[in-house]
C-alpha cells in the first residue's frame, strides 16, 4: 500500500472512530441521527491551453475537488476534499485535505489531521477554482495539493499535524486572527525515484531548479511516516477590517532530513485590499533551504511574489496579474535564474460560482499561451 | 460590490418585519448580514442563499468559519441569517417595494421590471 493510500486510511479510520464516539453521544441524548448531517460540495475545471507558438502541445485538462463535510454530532466537524484531474495520459487522485475540527469555543478552533497549511491566503483560501479569478494559480504555488513544487516555489501547502486558530474581534470593524501548527513537516525527496507520489519527477527542481545547483527537492505532505523527530512548526498572523482589507505574517521553519542537519525556513507577507470594484491581491514569499553540499551548508535563498487586479464591470472582470520568480542566490551570488509571467483575463460571470475565464500569458522565458477555463463551484 | 449592498440591506429590512415570519430575531439575523458580508466576500462571490436548506448552511458555515478565523457567535449570527434568507417568505423582502404605512420606509433594492404577465421577477441572491 502507498503511503498516500496509507494516510487515506488514517485519516478515515480517524475520521470513523471520532464519528463513532460522536454518534455514541449523540444517540445517548436523543439527537436525531440522519443524513442530514452530511453535505457535499466543492468546485471543479474544464480548461483548454494553446501554445502561440508550439513550443508545447495543447492541451485539455479537466479537474473536480468534491469536498465532504460531516457533522458528527455537537461541535465537532469532519471535512475533506479529494481531487480528481487529468494530466497528460494519467487520472490523478489527491487527497487535499482530511480534518477534523472542534468548533466548541468561542475565539479558538482546533484541527487535526491533514489540513491545508495557512501560508499566505493563496494555498488557504483563494486557489479552488471559482475563486481564483484566472485559470493558473501565481507562479509562487504550483498546481499540485502537497508534493513538491512544480516549476514554482512552493506546492499548495497540505500536511497531517494538528493546527489552532484563534479570532480576535476589535473595535471598529478590525480583526485580529492568528494560527498556530504543528506537522510531520517536509521531507527530502529522493528524486532518483521520481518522488514519492508520483509528482516528484517534475518538481521545482527541473534544470533550472534547486537540484541543478545539488539542493535536494523538498516534498511537503507526501510521506505518512515522519523521515525525523523534527516538526514544522508555523502560524500566520492576521489583520482585518471588512471585506476591503486584510494583511497577513506567515511564518514556518522545519528539518527535512533525516539527521535533523538541513533546515528549510518560510516566510510571507500577503495583502488584500478592495476599492469599490477594484480588488487587489498581493503575495511575497522568501525561501531559505539549507543543504549540504560536501562538507559545508550552504542556504539558498529564493523569493518571489504575485500582484493581481481586478475590477467588476456587471458581469464582466477583467484582471492583470504579474509573478515573478526573483533570482536565487547563495551567499547573495545568482546562482538560479528567476522567471516571470505576465496574465492578462477577462472573466465573465454566469452566476456567482461559475466563471468563465480567458486568459493570455505572456511569459518571458517560454511561449506564450491562451487559456480558456470553465469553472464552477456547487 | 451591488451583492453585497443588497445583502446587506436585506437584513436590514428584515428588521421591518415581525419576528414570526422569519422565525428569528431581526436584530441577529441584521447581525448576521452584517458578519456575512463583511468576511465571506473577502475571498469569494457571495453565494445564493436559495442554494442550501438550513441544516446544509449549519454545516457549511461550520467549515466556512475555520477558512475565515470567525467566532462562535459570529459563525452562529450567519447561519441565523442565511437559515432566514433561504425561503421566499425571507427573501421576498427584496422584491416587495412597498413598506406599510405605518412603517418607516426600509432601504429597498431596485425595483425588478415586472414580466408580461405583470409580476416581478425574483432577484437572484447573489446579486447576478
Amino acid at each position: 500500500m502507498s503511503r498516500i493510500n496509507k494516510k487515506v486510511t488514517a485519516a478515515v479510520a480517524g475520521g470513523l472512530l471520532l464519528s463513532t464516539l460522536a454518534t455514541a453521544a449523540a444517540a445517548q441524548d436523543g439527537t436525531p441521527l440522519t443524513r442530514a448531517n452530511m453535505v457535499l460540495t466543492g468546485y471543479g475545471s474544464a480548461t483548454y491551453q494553446a501554445a502561440l507558438n508550439n513550443e508545447f502541445a495543447n492541451n485539455f485538462t479537466a479537474s473536480i475537488s468534491p469536498i465532504f463535510l460531516y457533522n458528527m454530532g455537537g461541535d465537532v466537524l469532519f471535512e475533506a476534499e479529494l481531487e480528481f484531474g487529468l494530466s497528460g495520459e494519467a487520472t490523478t487522485t489527491t487527497l487535499e485535505y482530511a480534518q477534523i475540527d472542534y468548533l466548541g469555543f468561542e475565539r479558538v478552533i482546533i484541527t487535526a489531521g491533514k489540513f491545508m497549511i495557512p501560508f499566505g491566503i493563496f494555498g488557504d483560501r483563494l486557489h479552488p477554482s471559482w475563486i481564483n479569478k484566472l485559470p493558473t494559480p501565481p507562479l509562487l504555488f504550483g498546481h499540485g495539493h502537497g508534493g513538491v513544487a512544480e516549476g514554482s516555489l512552493l506546492p499548495l501547502l497540505s500536511d497531517a499535524g494538528v493546527m489552532a486558530r484563534f479570532a480576535q474581534p476589535l473595535q471598529s470593524g478590525w480583526s485580529l486572527n492568528l494560527s498556530l501548527y504543528a506537522t510531520q513537516g517536509p521531507t527530502l525527496v529522493d528524486e532518483t525515484a521520481g518522488g514519492e507520489d508520483g509528482h516528484g519527477d517534475e518538481h521545482g527542481a527541473g534544470e533550472d531548479g534547486p537540484a541543478s545547483i545539488g539542493a535536494p527537492a523538498v516534498g511537503f505532505g507526501i510521506a505518512f511516516d515522519d523521515n525525523n523527530k523534527n516538526k514544522m512548526i508555523g502560524g500566520r498572523l492576521g489583520l482585518v477590517k471588512g471585506p476591503n482589507f486584510e494583511v497577513n505574517f506567515s511564518a514556518f521553519n522545519a528539518m527535512y532530513d533525516e539527521g535533523n542537519y538541513q533546515s528549510y525556513n518560510a516566510h510571507a507577507v500577503s495583502l488584500q485590499w478592495r476599492l469599490r470594484s477594484v480588488e487587489f491581491k498581493g503575495e511575497y514569499v522568501h525561501l531559505m533551504q539549507e543543504f549540504q553540499s560536501d562538507q559545508t551548508f550552504p542556504t539558498l535563498i529564493t523569493s518571489g511574489y504575485y500582484v493581481q487586479l481586478a475590477r467588476r464591470i456587471g458581469r464582466w472582470e477583467p484582471v492583470v496579474r504579474w509573478s515573478q520568480l526573483l533570482d536565487g542566490t547563495i551567499d547573495s551570488e545568482a546562482v538560479l535564474p528567476g522567471k516571470e509571467i505576465l496574465a492578462l483575463g477577462l472573466d465573465y460571470w454566469i452566476d456567482a460560482t461559475i466563471p468563465v475565464k480567458l486568459a493570455y500569458e505572456v511569459r518571458l522565458d517560454a511561449d506564450d499561451s491562451l487559456l480558456l477555463q470553465w469553472a464552477f463551484g456547487f | 460590490m451591488k451583492y453585497v449592498s443588497k445583502a446587506f440591506l436585506l437584513g436590514i429590512s428584515l428588521l421591518a418585519l415581525p419576528a414570526g415570519v422569519s422565525g428569528q430575531d431581526p436584530a441577529k439575523v441584521a447581525e448576521g448580514a452584517r458578519t456575512w458580508a463583511q468576511n465571506c466576500t473577502r475571498c469569494h462571490n457571495a453565494r445564493s442563499p436559495l442554494e442550501r436548506n438550513d441544516s446544509d448552511w449549519a454545516i457549511i458555515v461550520g467549515h466556512m468559519r475555520a477558512r475565515a478565523n470567525l467566532t462562535k457567535r459570529q459563525a452562529t449570527m450567519i447561519t441565523i441569517y442565511l437559515q432566514t434568507i433561504n425561503r421566499p417568505e425571507g427573501f421576498q423582502v427584496l422584491v416587495t417595494p412597498e413598506a406599510p404605512e405605518e412603517t418607516p420606509a426600509a432601504p429597498a433594492a431596485k425595483d425588478p421590471k415586472p414580466d408580461k404577465a405583470g409580476k416581478k421577477k425574483p432577484v437572484s441572491g447573489s446579486g447576478f
